[in-house]
Formats: C-alpha cells, sequence, structure tokens
C-alpha cells in the first residue's frame, strides 16, 4: 500500500493581465493541479491595486482546483485585494471556506467579517421620472460599489424593465410603490422587488427567444422578460400572503462581467 | 420625438437621441414605419448618442427590419456603444441586425459624414 504525501503548492498570481503572462499562469496552475497536491496556495501579494481581471483569475484558479478536487486558499492578502472581496461579500468564497487566511489579516487590515457592503433600498414610484430618479440613485449605488460598467448596466437594465413591467401591467394605484432592496452578497448581486399588484408569476412564464421568429412575425413587444431571464442567473418568484409579489434576482459577479 | 435626415430618396437617418425605451419606442417604430412607407429602404438608426436601450427600443427595430429587407434595403444601427452592442450581444441579436460603425456606414451609403 503506498501512501501519498499531502503536498502544498505555492503559486504567485501574476499582477500583469497580458494574456501571455494569463496562459502561462494558467498552464503552471493545471500543471501543478495534475501533480495532485493536497492544497493549492494562491498568493496574492503582488495583488495590492486589485482589478476586475485579476478578480477573475482568482475565480478560475479556484473553478479549476474544484474541479480538480484539490483543495486552495488565498495567502498573503493585501489590504486592497481584502477591500475588493470584501465590497463583492467573495471574501468568504475564497478564503473562510477553505481554512481562510484569517492568520493574514493583521494589522490595518479590514476586519472581513464584521461588515459586508451595504444593502441599497428605495421605495419607486412607478411612474416614469419615478423609475428614471430611483434608476440614476442605483445608478450612484453600484458606481460607490466600483462595480464594472457592464455589469452594473446590466443591473440597471434589469431594474429598468421589471419596474417599468409593474408600471405597466401591475395596476398599482396611488400611493403604492415597488419596493427594491440591492446588495451583493456570496458572489452574487441580489435585487428584489417587491409591489402590490396581481399575482404575476414571471417563472411560470415561457420566454424561449427566438430572434429569427421574432423579426419574421414582426413582433415589437414582449422581449422584457427574455431580457430580464437572459441578464441575470437566478430568478425566482414569491406571492406573500396573497398581496405582494417578490420578485428576487441574482446576478453573478465577476461570472458575467462583473468587475471593479 | 425622433429627429431625421434624409439622403437622397432612398435612404434616411433616424436619431433617437439619448434612450430608446418604453417612452419613445413607439416613435420610433412610426418613424421606420412611416419612412418605410414613404420609400426609404436604406434605415439607419444612429445610436451616436444613445446610452440606454430596452427590450421595448429593442423591438421597435427587431419588429420592423424585415419590411426594409424585403425592399431590398436594411435598418443599419450606426456607432452603438459597447454597452449597447452589449445587450444585443445578450438577446443574441448581432447576427441577426446589421451593427457597423459610423465609418463603415458613411463608406457604404457614400456620404461625406452622416452627422
Amino acid at each position: 500500500m503506498s501512501v501519498r504525501a499531502e503536498r502544498t503548492i505555492s503559486l504567485l498570481v501574476p499582477l500583469d493581465v497580458d494574456e501571455e503572462t494569463m496562459e502561462g499562469f494558467y498552464a503552471e496552475l493545471d500543471g501543478r493541479l495534475r501533480e495532485s497536491p493536497g492544497e493549492i496556495l494562491l498568493d496574492c501579494s503582488l495583488l495590492e491595486h486589485a482589478s476586475s481581471t485579476h478578480i477573475n483569475t482568482l475565480w478560475q484558479a479556484r473553478d479549476r482546483c474544484e474541479e480538480a478536487e484539490i483543495k486552495v486558499r488565498l495567502t498573503e492578502v493585501t489590504y486592497g485585494l481584502a477591500r475588493v472581496l470584501e465590497v463583492l461579500d467573495l471574501y468568504d468564497l475564497f478564503t473562510a471556506e477553505r481554512d481562510g487566511v484569517e492568520a493574514r489579516k493583521g494589522v490595518g487590515r479590514p476586519d472581513l467579517n464584521a461588515s459586508a457592503s451595504p444593502a441599497f433600498s428605495i421605495d419607486v414610484n412607478p411612474t416614469v421620472d419615478g423609475i428614471s430618479g430611483a434608476m440614476q440613485d442605483l445608478h450612484d449605488y453600484l458606481v460607490r460599489l466600483n462595480l464594472g460598467e457592464i455589469f452594473a448596466f446590466d443591473l440597471e437594465t434589469v431594474f429598468y424593465e421589471v419596474t417599468t413591467n409593474i408600471r405597466l401591467h401591475g395596476d398599482l394605484r396611488e400611493g403604492e410603490y415597488i419596493k427594491l432592496t440591492a446588495v451583493p452578497r456570496n458572489g452574487f448581486f441580489h435585487l428584489r422587488f417587491e409591489d402590490t399588484g396581481p399575482h404575476f408569476d414571471p417563472t411560470s412564464r415561457t420566454t424561449d427567444f427566438d430572434p429569427k421568429r421574432a423579426m419574421r412575425k414582426r413582433q415589437r413587444r414582449g422581449f422584457g422578460l427574455a431580457m430580464i431571464k437572459k441578464l441575470v442567473d437566478r430568478l425566482s418568484y414569491e406571492r406573500q400572503d396573497d398581496r405582494v409579489n417578490i420578485l428576487s434576482l441574482e446576478k453573478r459577479i465577476t461570472a458575467n462581467g462583473g468587475h471593479l | 420625438m425622433i429627429a431625421d435626415k434624409r439622403l437622397g430618396t432612398e435612404t434616411i437617418i433616424l436619431r433617437p437621441g439619448k434612450v430608446l425605451d418604453n417612452t419613445n419606442a413607439h416613435e420610433m417604430t412610426e418613424a421606420i414605419c412611416g419612412a418605410q412607407g414613404e420609400g426609404f429602404k436604406n434605415i439607419i438608426v444612429d445610436m451616436d448618442e444613445l446610452e440606454f436601450l430596452s427590450s421595448a427600443g429593442v423591438g421597435s427595430i427587431l419588429g420592423t427590419v424585415e419590411v426594409s429587407r424585403e425592399m431590398g434595403g436594411d435598418i443599419v444601427l450606426c456607432g452603438p456603444s459597447d454597452k449597447i452592442v452589449h445587450i444585443l450581444e445578450v438577446l443574441d441579436l448581432c447576427e441577426y441586425l446589421t451593427i457597423k460603425s459610423r465609418e463603415e456606414v458613411e463608406q457604404t451609403y457614400h456620404m461625406q459624414e452622416v452627422g
């Protein structure tokens, strides 16, 4: 019977993100994974100013390790990277779940377990101007989170489509508002909409979008739900107390271009 | 209000402005259908200023493009930003709609300048 030693291999995550460097990094990672080590340590000491590409690199490296069923964790996490992970609520995903880098937090680093990004809540007046104003407020919130432009644009588009659909079809009376809560948590950006309109479960609607057919049929409406479903990763609906529609949407941060 | 600029008898430029959404998608549809009715087979939607495109805006173009193609022309989306192209990509529309840069449009339609 042979006993395999559980080896730990450390890999330096590169600061440069050009194609050649990244290919080299992933090639080295793949090579190391083939050695079946006990654990891969991703040395993040160079990532003081972490960009979206760096986060994506860490994410992809994590996926590759998980696919190979090799334990992975981050080491030498810089303050800058820690802040970014904290803002996106990715810290636990990359660290604590796999024994963490708690020992490396040290003096001057944020208390990553104590706080997460604040949620954004707003009561949206279901009018053209009300939606426009709330969309600007959401935009400002997303800018403060330093999310990538395209990722934020996707969320704003989803917001517009959902609230406009409620405005047009929700039969809300004067004084009734759409309540939005937005927050990044556990690697996903969450949007939750509440309204008191008639029961409407978008998850029950078939939204196979066929552009060719739509063009042929000269279809001009009915693309909103298809757009929403394509812009988010998860969508769920709940009718509460036979009075409130709760639509919850989640979009994975980084996987679809969620940048910092 | 959708601004337009006629270039001869076959080509017209339509400008939706900063947004093409539920507030003006019907105007865009009317402008396109009106132009088609007048015999303009090439309709250039100038997206230079466009910052936001909703599903209703997409519908105003998607639902009218076949008419232009049956006339032997097309609806051309001119100079959309990366964000707008991204939305079109998300809906898998890039292979079905004609998207051109401003320079390409100027060359294709032999114009000195689109603006």
